[in-house]
């Protein structure tokens, strides 16, 4: 990718999350068409609206003209890349899977080591809690206590 | 029928407050029993605590104003020579009754608008994102996490990164763990006790809404617990703990008490015992005598706003 294209990638996505952070979540926000739209890219790039809308699965296939608007969005959102051939664009991912999914997840990390998420995900263990290091160190031996005595048989002291 | 719609609104959403801030003073004379008995239950109960205000309310609205029911707790009097039974009516509660409405709806509206739509994107986008195994989806990143999205329908998160570090009995744990949290339901469980909470000041409910999360998560602790050992669930908490970073030097960050030491200290002690249910039916039953207590004096108070 030539850098001044990586530059605008990197600009609209920015655009993106700014959007998304005023609406209280960082991350890029991508409908349902939108995504099975850039899965339909990544699995086969340089494809026309129509070609894309024949290769949306059953669930996800909508009229031409949403198909058409939401690439729109896309392109707007620098997620995708277009040129025109003939009369119809040509589209393809600006962005690569794993680095779209990579920024994705590097937002949901973000947000959890901030506690932002909390009210909307249960955590094993909550990122945002703290315990001093001594602690840890205590109950990490009454477990081992805790399964030495269930070894033996007996019952904790 | 403007009139009686705005009172019975005004009365219901003014009981709301006062039995909120009623709940808000005692909690503390509950809350050592709650967090004392089994996590499950205490749940429950902590959820029907939290959405007592606004039953009591509705409740006692709706036998204030039933015609039926107030004829045997009312007693009888008459207004400008009109003696029919009637629920307690003023014209002015048209205008506090539209804003106090005004109010609540915004406060109800800003909370789901902050939840309920952003947990649906988060968990969709983090399933096309991830790779299905088994029950769950493997999260391509080297940050150890594990967590449970979604509202009716639950999905369960792991990175790699916590893949990688947990050995398979671990990562047992954390399954089970998460599996329950999805079979509890119990992140619709928190959304509904934080939806409840808001017509009343955010502080009144905090602490019942943090012991309500303790709660689920040592509830869906003792779940794991019934197919592994305790002190292996206790473990695999220990484990992610210190994965994440949780440790701090002494002094730094740490206070005593902390929802991971209360969890690893539940599943080593022994289980707790459910509360009777002859507890549980005296206190229903004392709540609806109150109720019923309450409806007379009411009836009158109410009758003396302008």
């Amino acid at each position: 990718m030539r850098n001044t294209e990586r530059r605008s990638v990197f600009r609209g996505l920015a655009v993106a999350s700014r959007k998304s952070l005023s609406q209280g979540n960082a991350l890029p926000q991508l409908g349902e068409l939108e995504l099975a739209l850039m899965e339909a890219l990544w699995a086969c790039p340089e494809q026309s609206a129509a070609g894309l809308q024949r290769r949306l699965p059953a669930n996800r296939r909508s009229s031409l003209s949403t198909i058409q608007s939401t690439l729109e969005r896309l392109h707007r959102k620098a997620l995708v890349r277009r040129h025109k051939q003939g009369h119809a664009y040509l589209y393809s991912a600006a962005l690569a899977r794993p680095e779209l999914l990579g920024r994705l997840l590097g937002g949901v990390i973000r947000q959890l080591h901030t506690g932002s998420l909390d009210p909307i995900l249960s955590s094993f263990v909550d990122f945002a809690e703290r315990i001093d290091e001594g602690t840890l160190d205590r109950l990490d031996e009454l477990v081992r206590q805790r399964r030495q005595a269930r070894r033996s048989g007996e019952e904790p002291c | 029928m403007l009139t009686l719609a705005a009172s019975m609104l005004l009365c219901f959403l003014l009981l709301w407050l006062l039995f909120g801030a009623l709940g808000r003073a005692l909690y503390p004379l509950l809350r050592d029993t709650l967090l004392s008995i089994d996590p499950a239950q205490a749940s429950m109960l902590l959820l029907a605590w939290i959405a007592m205000p606004a039953l009591i309310a509705g409740l006692t609205c709706a036998v204030l104003y039933s015609p039926d029911v107030s004829a045997w707790l009312v007693t009888g009097h008459c207004h400008l020579g009109n003696c029919r039974q009637h629920g307690p009516q003023s014209a002015g509660a048209i205008l506090p009754a539209a804003l106090l409405l005004l109010w609540t709806g915004l406060r109800f509206y800003s909370c789901l608008r902050s939840q309920w739509l952003p947990a649906h994107r988060l968990a969709r986008e983090l399933s096309a994102a991830g790779r299905r195994r088994g029950d769950y989806v493997e999260l391509d990143t080297a940050e150890p996490a594990a967590f449970t999205v979604g509202w009716w329908n639950p999905r369960v998160f792991i990175t790699t990164g916590l893949h990688a570090a947990c050995s398979a009995r671990e990562l047992d744990c954390i399954v089970l763990h998460e599996r329950g949290h999805r079979r509890r339901r119990d992140n619709i469980r928190l959304l509904v006790a934080r939806l409840l909470g808001q017509p009343l000041p955010r502080r009144w409910s905090q602490t019942m809404l943090e012991d309500l999360k303790l709660c689920c998560e040592k509830a869906s602790d003792q779940f794991a617990a019934g197919s592994v050992a305790p002190e292996e669930v206790a473990a695999a908490l220990l484990r992610v703990a210190r994965l994440q970073g949780q440790g701090t030097q002494p002094g730094v960050l740490a206070f005593a008490g902390s929802h991971i030491e209360r969890r690893v200290r539940a599943l080593l002690e022994a289980p707790a015992t459910p509360l009777p249910g002859e507890r549980v039916f005296a206190c229903v039953s004392v709540a609806l005598l109150f109720i019923l207590a309450i409806v007379n004096p009411l009836h009158r108070a109410l009758e003396l706003i302008p």
